[in-house]
């Protein structure tokens, strides 16, 4: 668990001189054309992601989290546009045509979503949309494809596998189907695997089975592992690092117990210590993050957070901060220099 | 006393008035080009049918026997030569002969002669062809053998030109508009009382009742609908309000599996839970939660329901079925004009236009009220 | 009354759950099929609730507590069992009677905005338990009550006119609970109320129930699957698994020595917020799925997943036994030691 070398992700180094990033995203901006209005989803997002590294992305409801992830795959919603620049692996993939990024959508990284149902096909058996993938880009035979999808399944421990696999997406729990998509996205050993809240639609015992097995494919395959959540809990205990986002921008960054035991920004604090402990008893109050989460068609001038942050000063209702530097491998989007 | 925060930026002003979602629906529906086009259309439309066969010269029954399927035209009738045969037809009894005519603007000067004297009572058969007025005898010869007649000429404007029975074909179609419009909108109007109290109750009560009612409406489907009305018909006589029963009858069987769909889905909704838990009795969740809920769809079904209600009509009353002369709609002069396509092809088209500019309509308004309605598909 | 006596269970239960059953039975296989499947959403579910108390429930999806909660309130049928409200058996009560019950228990919803009428008002709302109940009260008698109800919960005022589509979730959350609240009711059954929200709003809302309990001396049950939620609101909380009490205890107990091994496969399994303990705790790790409910295993329920099941557990089923003061749990082996496993990192 290192990595956290990784540049300042304000200023990506380029792609020949760090050989191990997996994904470079710079000046991500991503808008979303609505008839009543543009809704700025993603704003100047840059990051790195490096081989072997869990990036943990946390953030609420509209925070943009999904749609960085979304623009980078090529799967946003037709009336979605992003700009920037995104290379992975030293090779510029935004706005290529569809042909092209399908080759490598599935093989070289792959997408799981929150809901495990709506990700499968409910009219095919898992057999196959597990061996479509192995037949489509790896060029496997029938036969072989089917070997190894089993394997797969074997891997993500689906019991009886061999039987399993004949089987279509409803006939197995949600804990189960998770693990297919999981087995799905893995079949190709991609270099990066983006989650999507995988357990935010399980139960917490199914959760921790498939936490416990990301960490175990985590440590086996050394794949790139983004994964997109709300729950503070699921970062903790899988991120090397983590990116906080918040209206669409990036508010902190840095290595995961830097930002759990020394956050900077106050959206973070306020994240941190709104969440109920199950160490703590029933007594005090909860510290709450005041007002909504924002409008993103409507964002206040200046810092987006500012209507709901405790330390808002002058500054903050002028300019929006932009993600600067504040120590190696931590970034922070926020007037103040330090946090009171 | 227990404070907590406020939440929102405080907005001046005291209770701010919310924006709900049939004014959302609304904003949407008027800035839909197409629908509001139609709109206008269709009001124009609907003005003229209510209007104008009060305001035409004509009355959508008055035979004009001169001007039999005469083409429309700006220009009054008569044209050119018409008047001469019109003046032999007028005096084909009289025994006198036309030596000389003359139409200055409106008035017909008229030479007569006769081998005999001729009678000055001719002038009645003239005023009473229909075409010509106030005629008098200006001048007679003495011996009664030559008689100068002048009389007023009847002038028309037929601007649809006029159908097999000389009648003004403007006010028949827009008389039959009157008529069209009405039953498409009454019958829409039953069907949807019928359809959504039958509807929603069922889909509401949900388990045995539901089974029961549901099967009935299966029952009364399985009827023909045609054996239906000519049943009504048998019995009742031809009567436009059976028409009204009839399709209204028929078509609130579809409103009803509509509305009861809706109300599966409504019912299982929290706040339907929320309201039984705060003792709200079933007529009323049924009235306030479930019919403003499902009335999205309902009221697009209806704009879709209109026109084939007319359709409906149209295809009765070219059965003969329907709308008994000298009553009209459009379907009958529809009807009507296929028999005369050749001959006198406006007698099809101005019915048919009116009849295809309404529908397209009323289908653009139920597409845009669809879209106004369901932002989720845009 | 105080929490502390609440939980001692000092004074007469404001509602007194005995045995109760929500069975469904499903509908035949086949046309033929003689024998149809009873699916038990809840079976058997016995507990106290005094006033001024917050109990909580806990479970996974299906173990019936939703179910539970609408039993409660007599939303869906019961099978059998009592509900006593103040001594008065709810299953019993008839309909007119059960209505005037039905000002004093409320309830809460999970998704915010599909438990608030879309076509209606936020006054509408909040002011339709008034209507239904004094519906001799002027319009500006029920605009001044709901006015200062929505200021109490946190909202504006002003909003009155507003409708549900123009709130986020976290206000119409609020919505919510001012609608529960114009009655001044006894109790108040909270369906996962905050599962739905975002992390900073959730604790807005917990917040606000706690102190809306506190003003109005309200009893609570809370309904939920997030147990770090329940465990901050609860005095009580009571842990249900395939429609069965597993174990009820006292908050603190329940937590800190948990003696069912669901509950503490439950409690383990909780992500929690601090890399350094997350990484280094160890896990009762639970194999597979939920068993099928429509043909749940014999003897205990939870043998099938469970870490130390025995060949009794196959054969008869564990009563609920006190293990503690007001600590209760249906495991014949709640005294020996459930193996964990580690899964700290490498």
């Amino acid at each position: 668990m290192n990595s956290t070398a990784a540049s300042p992700a304000v200023d990506p180094v380029p792609a020949a001189a760090m050989a191990e990033q997996v994904l470079e995203v710079a000046g991500l901006n991503t808008r979303f054309d609505t008839p009543d209005g543009e809704v700025r989803a993603v704003n100047d997002v840059s990051f790195t992601v490096a081989r072997g590294e869990t990036v943990g992305v946390v953030g609420e409801s509209g925070s943009g989290k999904s749609q960085v992830f979304l623009s980078v795959m090529g799967l946003l919603a037709s009336n979605g546009n992003a700009t920037g620049r995104v290379r992975f692996k030293g090779q510029d993939i935004l706005g290529l045509p569809a042909a092209k990024l399908n080759r490598l959508r599935g093989s070289r990284m792959s997408m799981i979503f929150q809901d495990p149902m709506t990700s499968l096909n409910p009219f095919l058996t898992v057999a196959r949309q597990l061996t479509e993938v192995l037949v489509l880009h790896k060029g496997m035979g029938e036969r072989q494809a089917l070997k190894r999808s089993i394997e797969m399944l074997d891997l993500v421990r689906i019991p009886e596998a061999a039987r399993r696999i004949g089987m279509y997406p409803h006939e197995f729990s949600g804990g189960m189907r998770q693990r297919v998509m999981i087995a799905m996205a893995l079949l190709c050993q991609p270099d990066l695997l983006i989650a999507d809240e995988p357990t935010t639609a399980l139960d917490v015992t199914v959760q921790a089975q498939i936490l416990d097995l990301m960490q175990t494919l985590k440590r086996e395959f050394n794949t790139s592992i983004v994964l997109i959540t709300h729950d503070l809990g699921v970062i903790a205990g899988l991120a090397d690092r983590v990116m906080v986002m918040y209206a669409g921008s990036v508010v902190e960054e840095g290595a995961v117990r830097e930002i759990f035991y020394d956050p900077q920004h106050p959206y973070t604090v306020g994240l941190l210590h709104s969440m109920p402990r199950l160490a703590a008893g029933r007594k005090e109050r909860l510290v709450s993050i005041p007002g909504q989460p924002p409008n993103l068609q409507r964002l206040p001038k200046g810092c987006p957070f500012r209507p709901r942050c405790s330390h808002a000063f002058a500054p903050c209702s002028e300019t929006d901060p932009a993600l600067r530097p504040t120590g190696p491998g931590r970034a922070k989007a926020c007037h103040l220099d330090a946090m009171p | 006393m227990t404070t907590i925060p406020f939440d929102q930026a405080p907005e001046e002003g005291a209770a701010i008035q919310g924006r709900s979602l049939w004014a959302d629906a609304r904003r949407r529906l008027l800035a839909n080009r197409a629908a509001v086009v139609s709109m206008v259309i269709l009001a124009v439309v609907a003005l003229m049918a209510l209007l104008g066969p009060w305001l035409s010269p004509h009355h959508y029954d008055q035979v004009y026997r001169s001007y039999i399927r005469v083409a429309p035209s700006f220009q009054p009738y008569p044209h050119g030569d018409a008047v001469t045969a019109m003046v032999d037809r007028a005096l084909r009894r009289s025994g006198g002969t036309v030596e000389e005519l003359t139409v200055d603007g409106d008035t017909m000067r008229l030479v007569l002669t006769g081998e005999e004297a001729l009678d000055p009572r001719i002038v009645r058969s003239i005023d009473r062809s229909g075409d010509f007025r106030g005629a008098e005898v200006v001048e007679t010869s003495e011996d009664g053998r030559r008689m100068v007649i002048e009389a007023t000429l009847e002038r028309y404007t037929f601007l649809f030109g006029t159908d097999s029975n000389g009648r003004d074909l403007m006010t028949r179609v827009l008389y039959g508009g009157r008529i069209s419009l009405m039953i498409g909108l009454l019958a829409t109007f039953v069907s949807l009382v019928i359809g959504v109290t039958y509807g929603a109750t069922a889909g509401y009560l949900g388990g045995r009742a539901d089974n029961l009612m549901m099967r009935f409406v299966d029952i009364l489907y399985s009827i023909p609908f045609m054996f239906f009305v000519i049943l009504l018909m048998v019995f009742f006589g031809r009567n436009i309000f059976l028409m009204f029963i009839a399709v209204g009858a028929i078509e609130w069987l579809d409103m009803a599996r509509i509305v009861r769909g809706q109300t599966l889905s409504i019912k299982r909704k929290e706040f339907i839970e929320a309201a039984l838990a705060a003792g709200v009795g079933t007529p009323k969740i049924i009235r306030r939660h479930i019919v403003p809920n499902a009335l999205g769809p309902v009221v697009v079904y209806m704009t879709l329901m209109v026109p084939k209600v007319i359709l409906l009509e149209s295809f009765l009353s070219f059965l003969g079925l329907g709308v008994q002369e000298p009553m009209t709609s459009w379907g009958v002069l529809i009807a009507d004009g296929a028999n005369n396509m050749v001959a006198a092809p406006w007698m099809l088209l101005f019915p048919a236009v009116f009849l295809a500019v309404t529908l397209f309509c009323l289908n653009f308004i139920g597409d845009g009220l669809r879209d106004a309605l369901d932002p989720k598909d845009r | 009354m105080t929490a502390v006596e609440a939980v001692r269970g000092a004074a007469d239960p404001l509602l007194s759950v005995r045995d109760l059953k929500v069975h469904f039975r499903m509908p035949r296989r086949h046309l033929l099929a003689t024998h149809r499947d009873t699916l038990k959403a809840v079976d058997g579910v016995t507990f106290d609730l005094a006033p001024g108390e917050t109990l909580g429930v806990v479970g996974e999806s299906g173990c019936g507590k939703s179910t539970l909660g609408r039993a409660i309130l007599r939303l869906i049928p019961t099978t059998s069992g009592q509900v006593l409200w103040l001594g008065e058996d709810l299953r019993a009560a008839p309909p007119a009677r059960m209505r005037q019950h039905r000002r004093n228990m409320q309830v809460i919803f999970q998704d915010p905005l599909a438990s608030l009428d879309p076509r209606m008002t936020v006054g509408d709302i909040i002011a339709e338990p008034l209507r239904t109940f004094h519906g001799a009260l002027s319009r500006d008698e029920v605009r001044q009550r709901v006015g200062d109800l929505m200021r109490t919960v946190g909202l504006m005022p002003e909003m009155i006119n507003r409708y549900p589509h123009e709130f986020s979730g976290g206000q119409c959350q609020r919505i919510g609970i001012a609608r529960a609240m114009i009655l001044n009711p006894k109790l108040v059954i909270c369906d996962e109320p905050v599962s739905a929200l975002d992390v900073s709003i959730q604790s807005q809302i917990i917040n606000l129930l706690m102190d809306l309990q506190k003003e109005f001396g309200l009893s609570l049950i809370f309904i939920s699957h997030d147990l770090s939620v329940v465990r901050h609101i609860s005095h009580r909380i009571m842990v249900l698994y395939m429609g069965k009490l597993v174990e009820m205890a006292p908050s603190d107990a329940l937590y800190d020595s948990p003696r069912h091994p669901y509950t503490q496969a439950l409690i383990s399994a909780v992500p929690l917020p601090d890399p350094d303990a997350e990484r280094a705790k160890a896990r009762i790790v639970l194999e597979g799925d939920l068993p099928s409910p429509l043909h749940p295993p014999s003897g205990c329920i939870f043998r099938t997943r469970c870490p130390k099941a025995a060949e009794r557990c196959a054969e008869v089923v564990p009563e609920l036994q006190a293990v503690a003061p007001a600590h209760r749990a249906a495991c014949h082996y709640w005294d020996t030691p459930t193996p964990v496993r580690s899964t700290g990192p490498e």
